[in-house]
């Protein structure tokens, strides 16, 4: 029944996005949309098969990810520890409040200047926009996972015995995992989302920079190739960190409060199809 | 039934992309902020298009892309962009004509000036900043492949977006030149730190730099409006040429940055020039020169580039 539902799931969404991409494909051949503006979708994939073909796309989208997962990787080493500290002290988060509020609104594209300044040409000063993008928003996500966590389990783990690191480690830890790794799942987006401007800064390779290079020359369907390439590879990354969430939080299941409510006659799940491990609305 | 009102929704959304005409207001001149767009700021702060009997707005904006992308959807019907930029957008198949010269020269390549770089040949080896298919690396290109260096091997290309961070990357020894236009190059040479290595006029005397371009659809529908629009371009042109004082003024004005005696200082003729006249065999010329660089998907020759009757009805409707 379940798998039923999840196959049935799985082909509405294909059938949505199969009208949209209809959609794009006909209306600028019926000339409804000007083609400049928006080529029709097959000729967005055949300019990303030609990338492809020529070794290019694999040069831009290696160079991007290379600089993502420098740059996300540095923010996440950063950010989950020291919002793992903050969330669990209150005088330190109140001391670091001000100005993580004061620099969190400040777009990527605003310290381009500063990181030419900084850390010159080439990938560093790209892999430090994809880091000072991401990095607040993973440290003030962090706090609030922690602070999420039932303050009775704690209490429960400590009158048991355990010592405040044992507690911390033991169950705080696990309690506020499924939120953290959403928040790496989220972060990694936005990491992507960062690529265009990150690349903006004296780079010759990557998919922000195709993207870019293509806008100077108005080659649309090769900015849409470029666009395309930057979802695939983000719906591949998230892919990989889907598989690692379901496998650490393989305790959770059968906890999915949810489950019980909605959707009736689809079985279970207020997201139809959404039985069964993994069916967040992430998913 | 929500899918149904978002996808009525969406193509309503796009069909939007697709209505590019006149406008029911004031017909809208894109123009950024650079020297040899003086005629624009000219017209518009002396009000020569309302004493023209039109009704214009003259909008800046920050990119030349920019300019092209609001030509493309119809909300500007005219705009001001450089040359490369305009024959790049006609290649890529907007419908876009160019009707008028607005600059020529004012690009050249800027170093340091305790670089030790004081010839061409000196720059073998060296990073240059530049833009990606900008005026300024399609003229950097012709430049150093004149002077026997490829651009690919014997030198470094860096590519940034913005003017402003091609000159911090050189104030700060990120790169060793940056080809780059004016004022800019005046201002690093005045503040004692740059030295121009040369200008591109050497490579091409009185080079094509901005132009002005317009919407095929507005030239047909709208000859008249064209024409009263040129008209003032030249009379602003010949304002800007005989008063460059006035001129400078007006651009640091605009500009909101640099100061008058600078922005004049880069108005000199052997830097840059405001200019109208425009011929088909110098747009022909460069968009060869972008097509030998790679830089156009069409082989150029079969292409229509330029509508000079507007220029020349409005010449002679002057006289």
């Amino acid at each position: 029944m379940r798998a039923r539902w999840r196959w049935a799931a799985g082909w509405r969404g294909l059938v949505l996005l199969a009208g949209l991409l209809s959609l794009w494909e006909v209306l600028p051949r019926l000339g409804w949309v000007d083609p400049v503006l928006l080529p029709p979708f097959s000729r967005v994939v055949v300019r990303l098969a030609t990338l492809a073909g020529s070794g290019a796309l694999w040069r831009h989208a290696g160079a991007s990810l290379g600089r993502v997962l420098s740059g996300y990787g540095l923010s996440l080493a950063v950010a989950l520890p020291l919002g793992f500290y903050l969330g669990l002290s209150e005088r330190a988060e109140q001391f670091a409040r001000l100005t993580v509020q004061l620099l969190r609104p400040l777009a990527p594209p605003a310290w381009i200047p500063l990181a030419l300044l900084w850390f010159g040409i080439g990938n560093p000063p790209a892999v430090f926009i994809i880091f000072v993008g991401t990095v607040l928003t993973v440290l003030v996500g962090t706090i609030a996972a922690v602070r999420g966590v039932d303050k009775r389990l704690v209490q429960a783990a400590l009158t048991l015995g355990a010592g405040r690191f044992r507690a911390t480690l033991e169950v705080l830890l696990p309690a506020a995992l499924p939120e953290l790794l959403t928040l790496v799942r989220l972060g990694m987006g936005l990491a992507w989302m960062c690529v265009v401007a990150a690349e903006m800064v004296a780079v010759r390779q990557g998919l922000g920079f195709l993207i870019l290079e293509a806008r100077n020359t108005f080659s649309t369907d090769t900015v849409l190739a470029g666009m395309l390439a930057i979802g695939l590879v983000g719906l591949g990354l998230d892919l990989l960190l889907r598989l690692l969430q379901r496998r650490l939080l393989r305790w959770q299941s059968g906890r999915k409060a949810y489950e019980l409510l909605g959707d009736p006659g689809a079985g279970q799940g207020l997201w139809r199809g959404g039985a069964g491990a993994g069916s967040h609305p992430l998913d | 039934m929500r899918r149904i009102l978002l996808v009525v929704l969406l193509l309503c959304g796009i069909s939007l992309l697709g209505c590019g005409h006149r406008p029911a207001g004031p017909l809208q001149i894109g123009v950024r902020t650079a020297n040899d767009h003086v005629p624009f700021y000219i017209a518009d702060r002396e009000g020569l298009y309302r004493d023209a009997g039109l009704e214009v707005t003259v909008r800046l904006v920050p990119s030349n892309t920019e300019i092209v992308e609001a030509l493309q959807r119809g909300d500007f019907q005219m705009g001001a962009v450089p040359v490369t930029t305009a024959i790049t957008a006609i290649d890529r198949g907007a419908a876009l004509r160019i009707v008028a010269m607005t600059g020529r020269g004012s690009d050249g390549l800027l170093v340091r000036a305790d670089s030790g770089i004081a010839t061409w040949e000196d720059l073998r080896g060296k990073r240059i900043a530049t833009i990606r298919a900008s005026i300024l690396e399609v003229l950097l290109r012709l430049a150093l492949e004149e002077h026997g260096l490829d651009a690919e091997r014997d030198v470094s290309l860096v590519y940034f977006q913005q003017l402003g961070d091609m000159v911090s990357a050189l104030k700060t020894g990120q790169v060793d030149a940056t080809s780059n236009t004016e004022p800019f190059l005046t201002d690093a040479v005045r503040q004692g730190w740059g030295r121009i290595l040369g200008y591109y006029t050497e490579q091409w005397p009185d080079h094509p730099c901005c132009v002005v371009l317009a919407r095929q659809d507005f030239l047909q529908q709208h000859p008249e409006a064209v024409e009263g629009i040129l008209r003032v371009h030249v009379r602003s042109v010949n304002w800007a040429c005989a008063d460059p004082g006035y001129a400078a003024q007006v651009i640091v004005e605009y500009l909101q940055a640099f100061d008058p005696e600078l922005v004049q200082a880069s108005l000199s003729r052997e830097k840059m020039s405001v200019d109208y006249h425009l011929t088909g065999e110098e747009i022909a010329r460069m968009a060869a020169l972008m097509y030998r660089q790679g830089l156009l998907e069409h082989d150029p020759a079969g292409l229509e580039f330029v509508d000079l009757e507007p220029l020349q009805r409005a010449l002679e409707e002057a006289k």
